[in-house]
């Protein structure tokens, strides 16, 4: 009979099992390594996580039989697959192999193995939650499944985050996100990239937007043969998922010679203005498309005309989503390295100099040089050890992060402000 | 030959085939309308006429074409793919689908009401300075931009289709559609917030805004409770001392209380018209008995 019909023959199962992985889990760090290799601190530590899994296993277990909290399983199922989690994260293997040539077995095995086991007793645990309800209950259940669908991701953005922000804090001071580097006297600053990084994404804003506004204006409000709209939207799907690198080529072969021949700001951000604009095609097509018709109607029937209709009531209240579409898009074009790699950036060089205080204060000829740009910053640092260790990596990524959030917070801001005006 | 008796029935509008021999008090005369959706002919042959400062109600049971041929008379239509009309509509004697008229001209002259409240996700000021904001933008392509500067340095924002200041245009327009007392204070919140009922008083007030001489209304209540629906009855009934109102209903017993005219359509075709009290107590056609007592429809 499986799954089991008696509650405590399942939670037999349940023990039992977890019982087998233990011991597992114990054999596998015994064996992970050669005896000689076996340290201490490998002990401990399995033996740390073992104790704590089995104490947190039975205060658990307490916590719901003496209790009966809805869903009682599935905290456990959460609980464990933080655990799982935090087990994958924080126990990193000395070695790269996952077993060699004498068949034993690297400490990651070890690690990877107690993963796994909670992942699985998680679900498991899911499920008996599942079963042991009648279906009127199981809502509940799958409510919580959909939750996990939730807190993983949510997980997985809060590792990355705090874990660049433990990195990278101790090499960010004033210096470094304000100068350049300075060789002579071994400082690393970032602020060329910072500066670079922002004029790629501020041009490739300024040139996409507009346009791919205007293309969802003409889609949704003056197109109206329904090919026209198809064959733009499934244009505008193929040119988001061409890889990047592609629009790298294309650029280095048609717009590099015909700019400067060398790297310049001005091709990357068209460069990355082409990679955005199907986004922002989409997400506004999208947008105008969800203005219910009324409201046209509304305006035209009191004598308005279409631009005046489109200018006063459709943009408006579609600005939200149309913000929206447009951060989706900076956030990916801000990570970019691949296209601009080949076609606007130079490790090193300046920040481009857009301002001065004496005439004629503009200065255009700064888009036509070469850029840094904190992605490729951080690759350079990364691959190459050009221009920092990989402390300076992790800070450099923190800026990265901030920066785009930043632009994150500013649409953010916009879209809520628009979105009280508009009040449905 | 034309009897007398026939002639003098015919200018007292009751001769039920919609038509009158004077057009002094005509606000819109309809002759030989067809209108087609593609293939589809949705109006067929419909000649009326609409009185000045009277309610005009169309009645007729589903896809009979009522709100068609009400959104022929602002070229609303002209909004959907593969329409098509024929015939002639003249609104105080000028044929609407002329080559020149400006579409813009003829709806701010012609308002209208919908069925579903709508106004717009804006302030209750700003939906009904719309309309006049709007014509003003129009105003300043067509008639040069000296107009449209010539409110520029005198204080506080100018309709420019009567002159007055902005703020009397939208209380005033919010005080003939009865939601003044109500909406006090609150001018510059969210016209979202406001209930159906008030919504739909809003939009009134709205299409009021432009100093329209026709209102249309397409089934104006029937998204509204008992209460708001009263309500806007009421606001029809005074708004035909000033304006022209045509209101497309399901609702038998509304076009009875606020109607001067009815007309019945059925499937594209006008079947009769006349006084509604006429009209109700002593149908001509057959179909109308049969449609006013719900013995079809």
């Amino acid at each position: 009979m499986f799954p089991p019909n008696d509650k405590l023959l399942r939670r037999g199962m349940m023990g039992l099992w977890l019982l087998v992985s233990a011991g597992f889990l114990a054999l596998s760090g015994l064996l992970a390594t050669n005896p000689g290799a076996i340290s201490a601190g490998i002990i401990r530590m399995l033996g740390g996580v073992l104790v704590g899994l089995i104490g947190l296993t039975v205060l658990t277990y307490f916590l719901i039989e003496s209790y009966q909290p809805p869903g009682g399983h599935f905290l456990f199922a959460v609980f464990l697959l933080a655990l799982a989690g935090v087990v994958f994260l924080l126990f990193p293997d000395q070695g790269v192999v996952l077993s060699n040539l004498d068949g034993n077995i690297t400490p990651k095995l070890a690690n990877l193995s107690l993963f796994l086991i909670a992942t699985f007793a998680s679900l498991w645990n899911g499920l008996l939650y599942y079963w042991e309800n009648p279906a009127h209950n199981r809502e509940l259940s799958v409510q919580y499944f959909t939750w996990l669908s939730v807190l993983i991701p949510l997980g997985v953005l809060f590792f990355f985050i705090t874990y660049t922000v433990i990195e990278g804090q101790s090499v960010i001071d004033w210096y470094f996100i304000s100068s350049a580097s300075d060789i002579l006297r071994g400082k690393v600053g970032i602020f060329p990239a910072i500066a670079g990084t922002f004029s790629l994404i501020v041009g490739a804003t300024v040139f996409a937007v507009p346009l791919g506004v205007g293309a969802a204006v003409f889609l949704t409000e003056y197109a109206k043969r329904g090919w026209i709209k198809q064959f733009v939207g499934v244009t505008a799907d193929c040119l988001w998922s061409t890889p990047s690198i592609v629009f790298g080529l294309f650029g280095y072969v048609f717009l590099v010679p015909r700019i400067t021949g060398h790297s310049t700001l001005l091709a990357g951000q068209i460069v990355l203005a082409a990679m955005l604009l199907p986004l922002t095609i989409a997400t506004s097509t999208e947008a105008l498309t969800s203005v219910p018709d009324e409201f046209r109607h509304g305006s035209l029937a009191l004598g308005a005309s279409r631009w005046w209709t489109i200018r006063k009531v459709v943009l408006p209240s579609s600005v939200p989503s149309i913000v929206t579409g447009i951060l989706l898009g900076i956030g990916r074009i801000a990570g970019e390295t691949a296209p601009i790699m080949l076609i606007a950036v130079a490790s090193g060089t300046s920040a481009p100099k857009f301002f001065s205080a004496s005439a004629p204060f503009f200065h255009v000829d700064a888009l036509f040089r070469e850029v840094d740009a904190l992605p490729y910053r951080l690759y350079a640092i990364y691959k190459a050890g050009v221009g920092g260790s990989i402390k300076e990596a992790w800070g450099t990524a923190l800026v990265l992060i901030v920066l785009v959030l930043m632009f994150y917070a500013l649409g953010i801001t916009v879209r809520s402000y628009y979105r009280r005006k508009r009040g449905w | 030959m034309v009897s007398v008796e026939a002639k003098r029935k015919a200018e007292a509008g009751d001769d039920r085939t919609g038509r009158l021999a004077s057009s002094a008090e005509t606000a819109v005369e309809i002759r030989d309308l067809d209108v087609y959706y593609g293939e589809e002919q949705a109006i067929d042959d419909v000649s009326l006429d609409i009185l000045r400062k009277k309610v005009t109600a169309l009645i007729g049971p589903s896809g009979c074409g009522k709100s068609t041929l009400l959104r022929s008379i602002n070229r609303m239509n002209d909004l959907i793919d593969g329409a098509s009309v024929e015939g002639s509509i003249e609104v105080d004697g000028t044929d609407i689908y002329a080559k020149d008229t400006q579409v813009s001209k003829l709806r701010q002259k012609v308002g209208q009401v919908f069925q579903k409240p709508n106004p717009f996700p804006k302030s209750l000021y700003d939906n009904i300075a719309f309309g006049p904001r709007a014509y003003k933008h129009h105003l300043r392509k067509e008639e040069g931009v000296l107009n449209a500067f010539s409110g520029m340095f005198s204080s506080g924002e100018k309709s420019p289709i009567d002159g007055r200041g902005m703020d009397d245009v939208v209380r005033d327009s919010l005080e003939q559609a009865a939601l003044l007392e109500e909406v006090e204070g609150k001018l510059h919140e969210s016209a979202m917030d406001l209930s159906g009922g008030q919504q739909q008083r809003l939009c009134i007030a709205r299409a009021l805004a432009t100093k329209p001489e026709i209102i249309l209304m397409d089934e104006p209540t029937s998204s509204l409770d008992p209460i708001s629906a009263g309500k806007i009855e009421d606001l029809i009934e005074e708004l035909s001392r000033d304006y022209t109102v045509l209101i497309v209903t399901h609702n038998m017993q509304q076009a009875a209380r606020i109607s001067d005219k009815t007309a019945l359509l059925w499937l594209g075709e006008l079947i009769e018209m006349g006084d509604t009290k006429e009209l109700f107590e002593n149908p001509e056609k057959e179909i109308t008995e049969k449609y006013i007592t719900g013995r079809v429809g």
